[in-house]
């Protein structure tokens, strides 16, 4: 029920999102890292750090933190500047989420911002589809300043 | 009022493209905002906001300290600027200390109230806009026309040809993928070169000192990410409690400003994050609360609604006005509805009292604000305030004062106009007045002053007055006067129903056209005479006008004049619980009636019945009517009459008034029904004058006709 309205929610904003078995994509491994500049995926212990300049990444792949059903959002917890900048200075990034990470409401994650703010610096970013315009003639346009495109993967 | 104004508006209107694509701006709008509040509930979502808000506006003072102490915790420098000066001043001595050359900026409309990009340049520091809409206008040295939409008013070559120009390259102009682009080349190594990013902040969370950006082209993130010094500058009434109550923003504002879910992007930054430019390895970060007054207004008793506002710029998008003349006209640095209110508590008084004028009173923005801000209320209050404070067109209000509030000798000059127009004027085919040039340029063919009142039919049919009357019918100046017929049908329709009416023994003007263009002591005293006129202390279950402007100052306007007196208050509280429109008295009395008609039928919808009496006759005229009823597209919106406003600015109106008259004849419908005189003179008039043949009628004199 949660996974479908994420989903739904997810493609309205122009996510390409998908569901993805967590051991077929464990057994992806050497897929990811041949396909990935970035990689940033704690839970599966995969990891490919570069530093981020102004010329930015062509594709970078993040575990997001969690997910929010009503609205198709990531979050992505990210204090670590690099860990941010894969996020924006980016061409196509791809977030993988477990299933069981996506909270319902805007409510819910209400309270993943309070703990997560309550004692210490941090950087929460709600992230629903690629970055978007429509400053021109009320144009829609995908990819601004930050990614071109963005996919969503659910690990069930 | 002003030559110049009229002048610009003129501009405005003969400006196709700006036209074409306001129009289907607001068109596309409401679709997609309705789309997003399609399974929600908009009505209970706005009345939770605004009750939160004003919660939050009631304990601004507590939130701001708890904000204070948790955001210095984590390392956050806090600074109060008393007004622009102050800020700008406090901004600048950041980045001077930071030798910044170059600050890169996300976009910000209290680092425009502040006029902060001038300040900057000033001082020989280079902002850089990074929203490409904010930035296009900053690159053609404009201001912006909207609050969320700052280029808006821009079209695709104009934006091609200031592209083209600083790539230095050909951009085509039906290229706007190209365009963004460029932007994007363009402005990255911008984010690098800037010692300090300055932006906005659309939430501060009290609890934990946190702040909340909203956007959607990710800009904001790079500023608040690449540059060492980050500067919030934002206004006190952006506090609210918790997460929570944060949440309920985050819900309506996209929904609300773009039809959008939620934005692409919504950030928090609590305290000092890592930075790779600050040699220090973190982010410095301050955070400026502006007051300019706002610390004030927040606890006028009225004023203080104004801070409820979330800046999603929806009072402009259906604002009937704007679509016509776009952000230039329509407010100053704030625009649409909202910016006429903070034109007048931020900017200038003045101005906002000429901006003023421009309301046509419609009722659309207070309806549609996420954040339930009566917006229109506002402006009519500040306008009754302002509008004495500087004697505001005297000469007219010394007129007002000889004619409208004395009712004999209003009477008197309209039975003299309908006696020169016969006397003087030869050509009475279809109106005296037309050689006139002021009648004859109008859009409209504008109705006579009839010879004999609405009351004087009524007194002269003799109607029984034996016998104790439960309903008491208020004609108002334009069935007095204008269109005794619509009353004279009313009587008709109730005497067939069976139904007796009293009516008052002098016809005393409601007070709108007054409240409306500001008079208040001439309001204040037809307030008073009106309420004699309405037979108190007697009480009637039902009051019926079918005027709805006269209806919206028995339950609205007029209740504003009594509160200084308890026991006119008393007659005006019920009188504003008994005012009833002529649909929703046959619905209370579950009067059914039965009809011989066989003309197709559409119905425009007053702006006063709609969101005055919140009710509108189409139920009942499609279920009497079956399938000859056709539903007017936007038959909500306004028809651009507005009383004075069609009169004071007719170009402006004419303008409203096609995209009517267009939906209109979409119908194919033979005869347009609505509940409004003013509506009638209005449409009835441009129908006319275009040759229309779509015969104009009001409910009353409908129901009447055909009645079977």
């Amino acid at each position: 029920m949660l996974i479908d309205t994420f989903i739904e929610n997810s493609l309205l904003a122009n996510n390409s999102t998908k569901i993805i078995d967590r051991t077929d994509f464990i057994n992806m491994k050497s897929e990811i890292l041949e396909r990935f500049d970035y990689i940033y995926l704690p839970s599966l212990k995969i990891f490919r750090k570069v530093d981020i300049s102004e010329e930015g990444i062509n594709k970078a792949i993040l575990e997001a933190n969690y997910g929010i059903a009503e609205t198709g959002t990531v979050i992505c917890i990210s204090h670590a500047e690099n860990l941010r900048r894969a996020t924006m200075l980016v061409q196509h990034l791809t977030f993988v989420l477990n299933k069981r990470n996506i909270l319902n409401s805007l409510e819910d994650a209400s309270k993943v911002l309070d703990s997560e703010t309550k004692n210490k610096s941090n950087y929460i970013s709600f992230i629903t589809g690629p970055s978007r315009t429509a400053d021109i003639e009320n144009q829609l346009i995908i990819g601004v300043h930050g990614p071109l495109s963005q996919e969503i993967l659910i690990l069930d | 009022m002003g030559r110049g104004i009229k002048s610009n508006i003129d501009e405005k209107i003969k400006d196709q493209f700006l036209q074409k694509h306001l129009t289907e701006f607001a068109s596309t709008y409401k679709q997609k905002k309705n789309k997003a509040f399609e399974k929600l509930d908009f009505k209970k979502l706005q009345k939770e906001l605004g009750k939160m808000k004003s919660e939050q506006i009631e304990k601004n003072d507590v939130l701001f300290s708890i904000f204070k102490e948790k955001a210095e915790k984590a390392g956050s420098i806090i600074y109060e600027a008393r007004n622009g000066k102050d800020a700008v001043a406090y901004i600048t001595n950041i980045c001077k200390a930071h030798n910044a050359e170059y600050v890169i900026k996300s976009k910000s409309m209290t680092a425009e109230e502040i006029h902060l990009n001038t300040f900057l340049e000033n001082n020989g520091i280079t902002p850089v806009e990074s929203d490409l809409g904010e930035w296009i206008i900053q690159l053609c040295k404009e201001k912006p026309s909207h609050m969320v939409i700052p280029a808006i008013h821009k079209n695709k070559k104009q934006v091609a040809t200031v592209l083209s120009k600083i790539s230095k390259q050909y951009i085509d102009e039906n290229d706007t993928a190209l365009m963004v682009k460029t932007a994007r080349e363009l402005l990255r190594g911008y984010y690098f070169t800037s010692k300090v990013g300055i932006t906005g902040a659309n939430i501060a969370i009290a609890k934990t000192g946190t702040i909340a950006i909203v956007t959607n082209e990710g800009n904001a993130r790079l500023t608040t990410t690449i540059p060492p010094v980050h500067i919030v500058i934002l206004g006190y009434e952006k506090l609210v409690y918790d997460f929570k109550n944060a949440m309920q923003i985050i819900r309506m504002l996209p929904k609300s400003t773009t039809g959008q879910n939620i934005s692409s992007y919504v950030t928090f930054i609590r305290g000092l994050n890592e930075s790779l430019n600050n040699s220090m390895g973190i982010k410095e970060q301050h955070i400026i609360f502006l007051d300019n007054g706002r610390l004030s207004f927040m606890k006028h008793h009225i004023l203080k609604d104004a801070f409820k506002c979330i800046r999603c710029g929806s009072c402009a998008n259906v604002c009937p006005v704007y679509e016509i003349v776009g952000g230039h006209i329509f407010g100053n640095v704030y625009v649409g509805p909202i910016g006429l209110i903070l034109t007048a508590l931020y900017h200038s008084e003045k101005s906002a009292l000429t901006l003023f004028e421009l309301c046509i009173g419609c009722r659309a923005c207070s309806e549609n604000c996420p954040a339930d801000i009566d917006l229109q209320e506002l402006i009519s209050i500040l306008n009754l305030y302002l509008s004495k404070k500087y004697n505001k067109d005297y000469i007219m209000k010394f007129g007002n004062s000889l004619v409208l509030t004395k009712p004999r000798v209003q009477k008197s000059l309209f039975k003299f106009a309908n006696f020169a127009s016969k006397v003087f004027l030869k050509n009475k085919k279809v109106n005296p007045y037309e050689n006139l040039p002021i009648v004859n340029k109008d859009f409209r063919i504008l109705p006579t002053i009839k010879e004999k009142t609405f009351s004087e039919i009524y007194k002269s049919k003799g109607l029984n007055k034996s016998y104790k009357k439960e309903v008491f019918f208020y004609p108002g100046c334009a069935i007095e006067y204008i269109y005794p017929k619509i009353g004279v049908a009313l009587v008709e329709l109730f005497s067939k129903i069976g139904i007796p009416l009293e009516i008052p023994n002098e016809t005393v003007c409601c007070g709108m056209p007054l409240i409306h263009s500001g008079d208040f002591d001439n309001a204040n005293k037809i307030v008073r005479k009106l309420i004699k006129s309405l037979g108190f202390p007697q009480t009637y279950k039902y009051y019926i006008t079918l005027c709805p402007s006269c209806s919206l100052a028995f339950v609205k306007e007029i209740e504003k004049f009594v509160f200084n007196d308890p026991e006119l208050y008393k007659y005006v509280f019920w009188l504003k619980h008994h005012t009833k429109s002529l649909n929703t008295f046959l619905e209370e009395e579950k009067i059914s009636i039965n009809m011989n008609n066989n003309y197709k039928v559409t119905y425009h919808t007053p702006c006063h019945l709609k969101r005055g009496l919140n009710t509108s006759s189409e139920k009942l005229l499609s279920n009497i009517l079956n399938n000859n009823f056709i539903s007017l597209e936007d038959s909500e919106v306004c028809c651009g009459f507005g009383g004075s406003f069609s009169f004071i600015y007719n170009s402006l109106s004419s303008s409203i008034a096609e995209k009517k008259i267009k939906n209109i004849t979409k119908t194919d419908a033979e005869m347009l029904i609505t509940d409004c005189p003013g509506c009638i003179m209005q449409l009835s008039g441009a129908l006319k004058k275009k040759n229309i043949n779509i015969e104009t009628m009001h409910l009353s004199e409908f129901l009447n006709t055909y009645y079977l």
